[in-house]
């Protein structure tokens, strides 16, 4: 009598141990679960905010595009103006894609290698430094007279780095030009990679503003510039 | 004695089960209150999403209409003038500028980032701007003649560096993955990516790298306000 329930009470632990960690393991993975949602929620919230900002970019922009063709309809006979704001849009054109010399307040930067053997400066580095300065805005770049445009590479091939197929040697002067209110606001972006160059990687670098600065257009003999694999559409 | 004990335990066996039976109930309630509210707002912010991305699209198609009018008023008004120096010059401007869509040849490179982590620190496993930046400049490296990422048109202004979790481009945000196209030689544009020490990084935790080569591709052109990349720069005679 007394052995058979002290069997059956043994049976009941037993299964109330197998029943307690079921439990338990189904607790857990609930949690699991819940978790992973929240993330993706959170996820899903962010991607719809970036999506809003790009519909009011797109927006403003939409609203521009439409403001300037009915100027051109407005001006619709006055051949002089049509004529200025077409000449306008073909001096941009020629300056973004580096085919005019140009000039403007800006920046220049000096970078050299340090002293030790292991201090040299890389091409990534140089493009970073290009990338920041591109997120500051800048409207123009030049490293010692290479003009900086959509399709120029940087190279390191010891000892010298090559840009838009030329060689170039350190020091590497850097030269940008910004809008005069956006100095300031570039300089601080780059404070941080300036900083880490200056003094983790140990290169000599020197940053001025300059009222006036010239940067030459990219090279014309064709090497640079090429078009031929393109089809407009 | 001997009944007395066997009901202590009987006594402790049923206020084990009346524990477990309510934590059991109320998980379960829990994950019944919590489980269709998140799946709910999921879907709800996913349609949400899904209608932002159709305006979006409308928007694009809009502002490439009203890009093509304005072209039409140029070249109309270059006919009138019979200045066919003015538009030839005009046209192999918006490709030199990256301002019209342009069709050829290339690769196709879809980046992302890796599906689980396997230890080490999260930075490893995402990807970030500058391996964008590097494999932008393998490609113009190997000749590449024109350059997208998520079909934004890499123009000499263009930035891409992080903001938060996502990667600005020409100003505008986009979260992984990333698409880059390129038009150039597709035997040099695929052998320079997939020998480069990117791809190997990529390889090593696990990051999604793959280059394709591809036919006709077709190269959206930049479709912002090119004043506003210019407005601080005076041409020099």
């Amino acid at each position: 009598m007394r052995f058979s329930r002290n069997i059956s009470i043994t049976i009941i632990c037993i299964i109330l141990g197998i029943m307690l960690s079921w439990q338990y393991k189904s607790i857990e993975s609930n949690k699991k679960v819940s978790a992973s949602q929240t993330k993706n929620l959170y996820d899903l919230q962010k991607e719809l905010l970036e999506e809003k900002k790009n519909n009011e970019n797109l927006r403003a922009r939409n609203q521009e595009l439409a403001a300037q063709v009915s100027e051109y309809i407005d001006a619709a006979g006055n051949n002089k103006k049509i004529e200025d704001g077409i000449r306008e849009q073909l001096t941009r054109a020629r300056m973004l894609a580096g085919l005019v010399d140009v000039e403007g307040p800006g920046i220049e930067i000096t970078l050299d290698d340090g002293d030790l053997d292991y201090e040299t400066v890389y091409d990534i580095d140089l493009l970073k430094l290009i990338n920041e300065l591109r997120a500051a805005e800048a409207q123009a770049i030049s490293i010692n007279g290479e003009r900086i445009v959509a399709m120029t590479e940087i190279r390191y091939t010891d000892p010298y780095m090559v840009i838009n197929g030329r060689q170039i040697y350190p020091p590497y002067i850097i030269k940008a030009i910004a809008e005069p209110e956006k100095l300031d606001y570039a300089l601080n972006m780059l404070g941080g990679i300036i900083e880490i160059f200056r003094d983790s990687f140990g290169y000599k670098i020197s940053v001025n503003k300059v009222d006036r600065i010239t940067i030459p257009k990219v090279r014309d003999d064709g090497s640079v510039l090429k078009y031929n694999l393109l089809n407009p559409l | 004695m001997n009944k007395n004990d066997k009901s202590y335990i009987l006594a402790i066996l049923f206020m084990v089960f009346g524990i477990l039976l309510s934590v059991q109930f109320r998980s379960v309630l829990n994950s019944k209150k919590n489980k269709p509210s998140i799946a709910y707002q999921i879907e709800n912010l996913q349609n949400e999403i899904n209608t932002e991305k159709v305006i979006g699209s409308k928007l694009r198609e809009e502002i490439d209409q009203n890009i093509k009018k304005q072209d039409e008023y140029i070249k109309m008004f270059m006919e009138r003038k019979n200045d066919n120096e003015l538009a030839g010059e005009w046209e192999s401007l918006k490709i030199a500028a990256g301002l019209t869509d342009v069709l050829g040849n290339g690769v196709i490179v879809y980046m992302a980032d890796a599906s689980q982590q396997m230890g080490g620190r999260i930075e490893n496993y995402v990807v970030h701007d500058v391996e964008i930046v590097e494999v932008l400049n393998e490609l113009k490296n190997a000749g590449a003649q024109a350059i997208s990422v998520n079909n934004e048109r890499i123009i000499s202004t263009s930035e891409i560096i992080c903001a938060g979790p996502t990667v600005r481009i020409n100003r505008n945000r986009y979260p992984v993955p990333y698409e880059i196209k390129a038009i150039g030689n597709p035997k040099k544009l695929y052998e320079a990516l997939v020998n480069s020490p990117i791809a190997n990084n990529f390889q090593m935790f696990d990051k999604k790298f793959e280059v394709r080569i591809a036919k006709d591709i077709v190269i959206p052109k930049y479709s912002g306000d090119i004043n506003n990349l210019v407005d601080g720069l005076e041409v020099v005679e």
